[in-house]
């Protein structure tokens, strides 16, 4: 049977969640992974027929608030984030090329 | 000054009556913060300086006969995963060793109207990813009963801190038994309100269907003053609640029926120590006139696999944000590349335990295992929660053990983390169901290592928990 987890899968899922893995993590995840995932599959063993799933963690609805502004939310976020200057975030460039092409 | 016998209400009462100042005890509890921290490490950061501002301000009130709050004078640990505006905030972690906090979590705003002293921020594990506080970035915490063993975790620097005297109660967050496992590791009370009682604006989510914050206090009255303060709804966490709370009649025990659900006095589950602590405290309720009645939760054997499908899976998406452009960027990084970036900061700056979580998560969240693995844990979560529903129809609470066992040593589990993620498995199940719970210390065991038992509620009946484990505080 086709294991649900080895290390070109882990290589796979590592780079989705753009975690860079040196191949010794790899070697220990995957074992790791292995294990758990056999433990995982104990849940096939239980019949869930006709349940319907628990979403979230009540059972009471999201409440709405009025669209409105929360002014004492106001404020400076720039801790939120690495590098500013001038009074602006800096962030690295996401479009190549000259910039009087922009 | 000796804190050791100090209480909530003795605090507020001495400072009232004059027998000491809010500073004199700041200046106490931040001096053996700073003397036992070396050794224990149960915090990251001492916040001197607004510590002696925040105290100064409840003796000028008091002095003035202004009416101070609910919490005027009582220090304060407060777990690294909970934001105060202006500090740092790391949750344990590298990669937000220099991330300081924007705003103040709506519980920190709340204790900090109500007085409360915030000493400093404790130690957990990172992203509070763990069952010992070994998984901290800034070093293990240790256990002050017992200094060569583990304070349980996430919330470990949290419960140390209280058990030690270096904070009077604390605030922790629980998603899986994070408060209720290191408080019955270090011998102190701790709090796993019902799901929605406490505003979670503030706190980084970890999984946001199972986190809640609650309290650790030495006594259940102190960890209920604590609460009294921080919970209600908050219109910035819309999954939070004003739903009343019931009373059970304490004044006729007979009328109060505890539960023992059969799945967690499995022969051979527990330790000697734990197994003998739990039938004496289960005797002295009996004693008391308290109805004992067995009952079954039948899913629980799945819940520990139901647990960690689901909170993976929400740990995944929740620290997708953590990508170098917000919060941090590693210092030495030369790229300018996009992609290079997320690689290298979320690489470097996450531990193993969090890179192992995060990868899981991916996987049951992905194209064909979703409905093998997320979507039948989503199914089988709700026949958990029907468990807990069935049962109570016939009993008020239900009395548990909060761990198999006592606490384990120090790299005992580190290298084997299935060995790690089974320390939970009296404490998830609640989680799942969103029901409250407090961990006690069972009394008596002076001079060996604590066991903690485990009281769970009714949803919304978080009252009924601190009005019994009292009563129990008092045989």
């Amino acid at each position: 049977m086709d294991k649900a987890i080895n290390k070109e899968k882990i290589e796979h899922l590592a780079g989705l969640a753009r975690i860079r893995i040196s191949s010794g993590e790899e070697e220990k995840l995957t074992r790791d992974a292995e294990n758990i995932i056999a433990y995982f599959d104990e849940l096939r063993l239980v019949d869930t027929e006709g349940v319907e799933p628990m979403i979230g963690g009540t059972d009471k609805f999201n409440g709405v608030g009025e669209d409105s502004r929360d002014e004492e939310l106001l404020m400076d976020g720039s801790s939120a984030f690495p590098r500013s200057r001038d009074g602006f975030l800096e962030v690295p460039t996401v479009m190549k090329g000259n910039k009087s092409d922009l | 000054m000796d804190t050791k016998d100090l209480t909530i209400a003795k605090v507020k009462e001495g400072i009232l009556g004059g027998d000491f100042s809010a500073k004199e005890i700041a200046a106490e509890y931040v001096s053996t913060a700073k003397s036992k921290n070396p050794e224990l490490n149960a915090y990251i950061s001492i916040l001197e300086e607004s510590v002696f501002d925040a105290a100064a301000d409840i003796d000028r009130k008091v002095a003035s006969g202004e009416t101070v709050g609910a919490l005027a004078g009582v220090p304060m640990a407060i777990k690294d995963n909970i934001l105060i505006k202006g500090e740092k905030c790391t949750a344990g972690s590298k990669i937000l060793s220099d991330y300081e906090a924007a705003y103040n979590a709506t519980v920190i705003t709340k204790l900090k109207e109500a007085g409360a002293i915030i000493i400093g921020k404790a130690n957990m594990d990172e992203f509070a990813m763990g069952s010992s506080t070994e998984n901290s970035a800034f070093g293990p915490v240790k256990n002050p009963i017992d200094i060569e063993r583990v304070p349980g975790g996430s919330s470990g620097g949290s419960a140390a801190a209280v058990a030690a005297d270096m904070a009077l109660a604390a605030l922790g967050s629980d998603t899986g038994g994070s408060i209720r496992q290191p408080a019955a590791f270090c011998g102190v009370v701790g709090m796993k309100p019902t799901y929605g009682k406490i505003s979670r604006f503030g706190v980084m989510a970890m999984a946001s269907s199972l986190d809640q914050i609650g309290s650790f206090g030495k006594t259940v009255r102190d960890a209920e003053a604590v609460y009294g303060v921080i919970k209600g709804k908050d219109k910035r966490d819309s999954t939070s609640s004003d739903e009343p709370e019931s009373f059970l009649n304490l004044g006729d025990m007979s009328s109060v029926t505890i539960g023992l659900p059969d799945e967690y006095f499995v022969p051979g589950t527990l330790d000697a120590d734990t197994e003998t602590a739990i039938g004496e405290t289960i005797k002295d309720f009996e004693r008391s006139g308290a109805k004992i009645k067995k009952v079954s939760l039948p899913h629980s054997k799945y819940a520990l696999a139901c647990y960690y499908i689901i909170m993976f899976a929400e740990v995944s998406t929740n620290l997708a944000r953590f990508d170098g452009i917000r919060y941090s960027r590693h210092s030495d990084l030369k790229t300018d590349d996009l992609l290079d970036i997320y690689l290298s900061t979320k690489g470097e700056g996450f531990g193993d335990e969090v890179k192992r979580r995060i990868i899981l998560g991916t996987f049951v969240l992905s194209s064909g295992y979703y409905d093998a693995y997320y979507a039948k844990a989503q199914k089988v979560r709700k026949l958990i929660k029907n468990d807990f529903a069935e049962a109570f129809k016939d009993v008020d609470v239900l009395l548990t053990p909060v761990s198999p066992t006592v606490p384990f040593k120090l790299g005992e589990k580190t290298e084997d983390p299935m060995a790690m993620y089974m320390s939970d498995i009296f404490t998830v199940p609640i989680n799942l169901a969103g029901v409250p719970a407090i961990s006690i210390p069972v009394a008596g065991r002076e001079g060996k290592l604590p066991v903690g038992f485990q009281l769970i509620g009714k949803h919304w009946h978080d009252s009924d928990l601190f009005g019994l484990g009292s009563y129990y505080e008092g045989l």
